[in-house]
């Protein structure tokens, strides 16, 4: 059986949770890779979120908030894409695909638009394939171990 | 071996004088935070009252006291052993969501390979093949966590310590697989994750006849702990020795008034003065020094990024404030972090501006990159040698 990603969804309490919520009233399908954590707003957002949940496993992690403009808060959710912007430039410095972390706005009327960023984004970790956090540590050493010998046998 | 030595046998040899607390510029802004109140305590049978203090993580590890100690009393170490015990919880990362365990967790994992030569500038020309490689250390990192916080110009350090190589003809190895040195980790008592580190970089390391750094944290513990803790034996060196060496002026129609920032991690641990003012007077500059200075430097306040509070706040500025007195327009820092505390100083609102602009040594010798005139005398000598 193929591999389901596991992703971390960090929504929003105001418009993407209940945007989640009208998604499974609706009955629109989805597929079941995400884990929904509620947060009261997506500046609550923080950028540990992102490296605890990939420290711990994760394939990928959305964050999700409201459209600018809607923020429950005024402004929330642009202290949310500062931090979001800064995370996704760390991810990409330690070696963390920036494509696995990803900020979505999604409102409260848009169930259709929460599964269908859901079936995009499983699509995408897909074709990524697992965090590189999770290979088996000897696929690397061996690649080393084996550079060292072309390296020391050309010199 | 180093499993052997109980915390209290760094510190045995103390008198109980107490010229560490009348050189701490903690015990200045914290009451009743002595060293000699803390050694005494250990010395005495009271070491794991004192282990279960949060004393141990309130020290900047600075070296102020271990330089002034007539019996050479080994303070930092006994700090940092009492760290590692770990009987106190009294240590507090500063910025410990974007740099607490997580980040070093993902960083520490062999799977993953951080990536750095892509955020240089494209003028930098590097050489996988070189005998010198360039250990570019966390900036990369603090680069995208602080420059829109507090305005750290962490990859121009980068940047401009590669075109200073290339000036004096090095071009240097960078490495996409080089990890954090583990210092912080160190300092903090964290050896573990020190020990993985030191291991995973070792193995690159060991091929490369010279290792440039521009961060004294790294200088340090490349240079040192690797050897002492893992006899890892590396040849390292601070740009600003290895630059010395080989520039002999540096034409600069701009001199300006300059001040010197002394880090703890360059000076007093690693003995550096004289090199990078060299390269100063160098470049023209009016190297003017502050009231304490050399082995008597002020520390930027923090060290390992621990217990950043009020207190150390007014460590710095009472740094800022000596540096302002000097008269400079520009002090120099050796290094990145001690840059990163001093502008959080000045980008605090309550603090009062002080108006000195804060500039790494690599940066500001960079401006003149053009009028770098190379020793042509001492490549012959080493040459016919």
């Amino acid at each position: 059986m193929e591999r389901e990603p596991n992703i971390v969804v960090f929504a929003c309490n105001w418009c993407s949770y209940a945007g989640a919520d009208l998604a499974g009233v609706s009955r629109i399908q989805y597929p079941p890779t995400v884990r929904l954590i509620r947060v009261m707003c997506s500046g609550r957002f923080d950028p540990d979120f992102a490296l605890r949940a990939f420290a711990k496993g994760a394939d990928g992690v959305l964050v999700m908030g409201c459209h600018p403009g809607d923020c429950h808060y005024v402004e929330g959710n642009l202290k949310a894409e500062v931090k979001v912007n800064m995370t996704a430039k760390l991810l990409d410095a330690v070696g963390i695909d920036p494509e696995r972390f990803r900020l979505e706005w999604v409102s409260a009327g848009e169930g259709s638009r929460f599964a269908s960023i859901v079936k995009e984004f499983t699509l995408t970790l897909k074709k990524l394939g697992p965090s590189p956090l999770l290979a088996t540590p000897n696929v690397q050493k061996s690649s080393i171990a084996e550079r060292e010998q072309v390296e020391t046998g050309g010199s | 071996m180093a499993q052997e030595i109980s915390i209290e046998d760094f510190v045995r040899t103390c008198y109980q004088c107490g010229i560490c607390s009348g050189a701490c510029p903690k015990a200045v802004v914290k009451e009743g935070f002595l060293p000699r109140k803390m050694v005494h305590e250990m010395i005495t049978g009271n070491a794991e009252r004192e282990l279960a203090s949060d004393d141990a993580w309130d020290c900047l590890t600075c070296m102020n006291c271990q330089k002034k100690c007539p019996m050479k009393v080994d303070f930092v170490n006994m700090v940092r052993e009492s760290r590692r015990a770990g009987k106190s919880s009294g240590g507090k990362i500063a910025h410990e969501n974007t740099l607490g365990m997580d980040f070093y967790n993902i960083l520490k994992n062999a799977n993953v390979t951080p990536r750095r030569k892509k955020f240089l500038a494209k003028d930098t020309k590097t050489d996988e093949n070189s005998d010198v490689l360039y250990f570019m250390g966390c900036v990369s990192y603090f680069d995208i966590i602080f420059k829109d916080d507090v305005g750290f110009e962490g990859m121009d350090i980068a940047d401009n310590t590669i075109r200073l190589l290339n000036a004096v003809g090095v071009e240097p190895a960078v490495l996409d697989e080089e990890k954090c040195c583990g210092h912080d980790q160190y300092w903090r008592g964290d050896t573990e994750t020190f020990e993985e580190f030191a291991k995973h970089n070792a193995a690159f390391l060991k091929k490369y006849k010279t290792i440039v750094t521009a961060c004294p944290e790294c200088y340090r513990t490349l240079g040192v702990e690797y050897k002492e803790r893992l006899g890892i034996d590396l040849n390292v060196l601070h740009i600003s020795e290895f630059l010395a060496e080989k520039i002999s002026k540096i034409e600069n129609s701009e001199p300006k008034k300059v001040t010197f920032h002394d880090s703890c991690r360059l000076g007093r641990f690693m003995d550096v003065y004289d090199a990078p003012r060299e390269l100063l007077k160098k470049a023209g500059h009016d190297v003017l020094e502050m009231d304490k200075t050399k082995e008597e430097a002020l520390c930027c306040g923090v060290s390992a990024f621990v217990n950043c509070d009020d207190e150390n706040k007014k460590i710095r500025q009472r740094k800022m404030q000596d540096a302002v007195e000097t008269g400079a327009e520009i002090m120099v820092t050796p290094c990145p972090k001690c840059q990163i505390h001093l502008k959080c100083l000045q980008s605090d609102k309550s603090a009062d501006g002080y108006d000195i602009k804060i500039v790494d040594l690599t940066t500001l010798l960079a401006e003149n990159i053009k009028g770098i005139k190379i020793d042509s005398k001492k490549e012959d000598n080493k040459e016919r040698e």
